[in-house]
């Protein structure tokens, strides 16, 4: 026998004839995998935190093949949260101050001209204002290594961008499919962006600030979606040679991003005068694990620093029209937010001064009547 | 909070080249190739694009594939049914396995254990079954096919399996011993173990291949 002849195997009739299943029926498989993952993962969180006692059950019956899993099929593109909207007011309800534990923080500086009054602890529910976690955030800095542009991208979600106030949605082609192009009514408004919904019927939204329309464009073409990720996967890829020059991801979902709620705690500070005049100061729980705060605005006058050190931690500062908006995460689960009229500098040094006080500490006592 | 350089489809880099076989016909794409399709890192976000990738890996490698599994289980349904599968959990996590070394490898590997777990559920039902134990079911190779697929089909498991991987899948040496989590020597010696034993029943011993 000579070796070549062992080749041969490889090639019908002369070896077996090997016939493929369609490959639709293994992309049909496949998908079915993918979702039974997804619901898999979400049963067992649902475990976790011990609204459910069990689901899930994989049962094997007499004579049944592995490929038929009986057990929840993965939450239908209808499950997907929908985008929070505009804006939004969630009704809430008074706490106590025994619920503040790690949200109690009081200012022990203030600008010239402002004064801490009081606190105000709530109870919100989030029904209907749930914020969710980006998919993915790109950011530039400048040269000055201040932050010059952004891109956020948020989804899957069960429905398509509705709009908002002084937004307008354009009709456009986007990733072989009819999208819309977002615009502000705001003049010289650097805001821009496109929404879309995506054959598996997840919707998306890219809004970026600071950055020219084809290389929002560009990104958005590029990205790789994936709205029932498996395990701890990204819903979101943004290939290498697709990321835009001198941006950098500094943020991506791993598994469905994180849904707020269904209700947070909140530690607002009475102050007076309020922001803008003044400041405002707020303390909350949250589940969402993306670092807080986002890019608002881009343009002349806006300053913006990533990374602004502040009560120890990395914050996220943003400067337009002497207003600061700074946010932090005071501690796991807990993000703290302050706008002051002021400078950088100025905002930092009044976070910095936040000390957390006991419940019986008399200045958070409500006062008479 | 994890802030942080990320990853991303990228395409892994890496030789395709491998000595051909005059008795074979050259093929577009191989079981040990290391670009899916050659379209791996071209391909954009959409769902489509996806799909379109993974059905052209699935062209150009699930023919091989289930070739290679026959020869191994000598029986074409349950080959059919675990190649079936192992593309199916390829497609299911295509974003990780398209930037495997090997895909085609990736997905023999699964077909294979595929295979084996089907053997062991049936061993099981037959024993709840209380039936009379007899061996797995075996489809001996048509008669139409060559005499060499018949004296390999009556070759014992493991040198099978190492012929297959070899001779059908093109899988080189260090690939097959990656595939089947064994030491490349093992490979080595079953391929030679093999060869003499195929060399016996059909006539003069095969060549020694080169290692």
């Amino acid at each position: 026998m000579d070796e070549h002849d062992l080749w041969t195997l490889g090639q019908a009739p002369l070896g077996p004839a090997g016939t493929p299943r369609p490959v639709g029926d293994v992309l049909r498989r496949g998908t079915g995998l993918r979702r039974r993952a997804a619901a898999a993962r979400a049963s067992a969180a649902v475990v976790m935190v011990g609204l459910v006692a069990g689901v899930g059950v994989l049962a094997a019956r007499p004579g049944q093949e592995a490929d038929v899993v009986v057990g929840p099929d993965r939450p239908d593109v209808q499950d997907l949260p929908t985008m929070p909207p505009q804006f939004c007011d969630p009704p809430s309800g008074p706490a106590t101050l025994d619920e503040m534990d790690g949200l109690r923080l009081i200012p022990n500086y203030l600008p010239d001209g402002v004064e801490f009054t009081g606190v105000d602890p709530a109870r919100e529910r989030m029904d209907g204002c749930a914020e969710v976690d980006p998919a993915l955030v790109l950011r530039l800095e400048g040269t000055d290594g201040t932050l010059a542009a952004e891109m956020v991208l948020e989804g899957p979600f069960s429905a398509p961008y509705p709009g908002g106030d002084e937004i307008t949605l354009e009709p456009t082609d986007l990733r072989g499919r009819e999208a819309s192009r977002v615009r502000t009514g705001v003049p010289d408004a650097t805001f821009l962006g496109f929404a879309w919904t995506e054959v598996d019927g997840a919707s998306w939204l890219l809004t970026a600030h600071g950055a020219d329309e084809a290389t929002v464009r560009a990104v958005a073409e590029a990205l790789e979606l994936e709205a029932a990720p498996i395990d701890a996967d990204p819903v979101a890829v943004l290939p290498d040679d697709a990321m835009p020059d001198g941006y950098a991801a500094t943020w991506q979902a791993r598994g469905l991003p994180v849904v707020e709620g269904p209700e947070r705690l909140v530690w607002q500070l009475v102050i007076n005068p309020p922001a803008p005049e003044g400041c405002t100061i707020t303390i909350s729980t949250t589940r969402r694990e993306a670092p807080p705060g986002e890019m608002s605005a881009a343009g002349p006058g806006v300053r913006a620093d990533d990374r602004v050190a502040v009560r120890g931690t990395e914050g996220f500062a943003i400067e337009e029209g002497g207003i600061v908006v700074l946010d932090w995460q005071e501690t796991p689960g807990v993000v703290g937010r302050l706008m002051c009229n002021g400078d950088i500098d100025e905002a930092v040094r009044v976070a910095d001064s936040l000390e957390e006080v006991e419940p019986d500490d008399p200045r958070i006592q409500p006062g008479p009547g | 909070v994890t802030v942080g350089p990320l990853p991303s489809g990228a395409e892994r880099p890496g030789p395709t080249g491998r000595q051909r076989r005059a008795a074979v016909t050259a093929r577009p794409a191989r079981i040990g190739d290391t670009k899916v399709g050659g379209v791996v890192g071209t391909t954009g976000g959409r769902r489509e694009d996806r799909e379109a990738e993974f059905t052209a890996f699935y062209d150009g490698q699930a023919r091989d594939i289930v070739r290679t599994v026959t020869v191994v289980v000598r029986d074409p349904a349950l080959a059919e049914d675990a190649v079936a599968e192992a593309f199916a959990r390829a497609w299911a996590r295509w974003r990780q396995v398209r930037t495997h070394d090997r895909p085609g490898a990736w997905v023999v590997r699964v077909a294979l254990n595929e295979c084996n777990s089907r053997f062991r559920r049936r061993r099981v039902e037959r024993r709840k079954a209380h039936a009379v134990a007899r061996p797995d079911h075996v489809i001996d190779p048509d008669p139409d096919t060559s005499d060499v697929w018949s004296a390999v089909a009556r070759l014992p498991e493991h040198e099978r399996t190492l012929i297959a991987l070899r001779y059908v899948a093109d899988l080189s040496q260090p690939q097959i011993a990656e595939v089947l989590g064994i030491p490349a020597g093992s490979v080595a010696s079953g391929l030679n173990r093999g060869r003499r034993r195929l060399g016996i029943e059909l006539g003069p011993e095969a060549d020694e291949e080169e290692i």
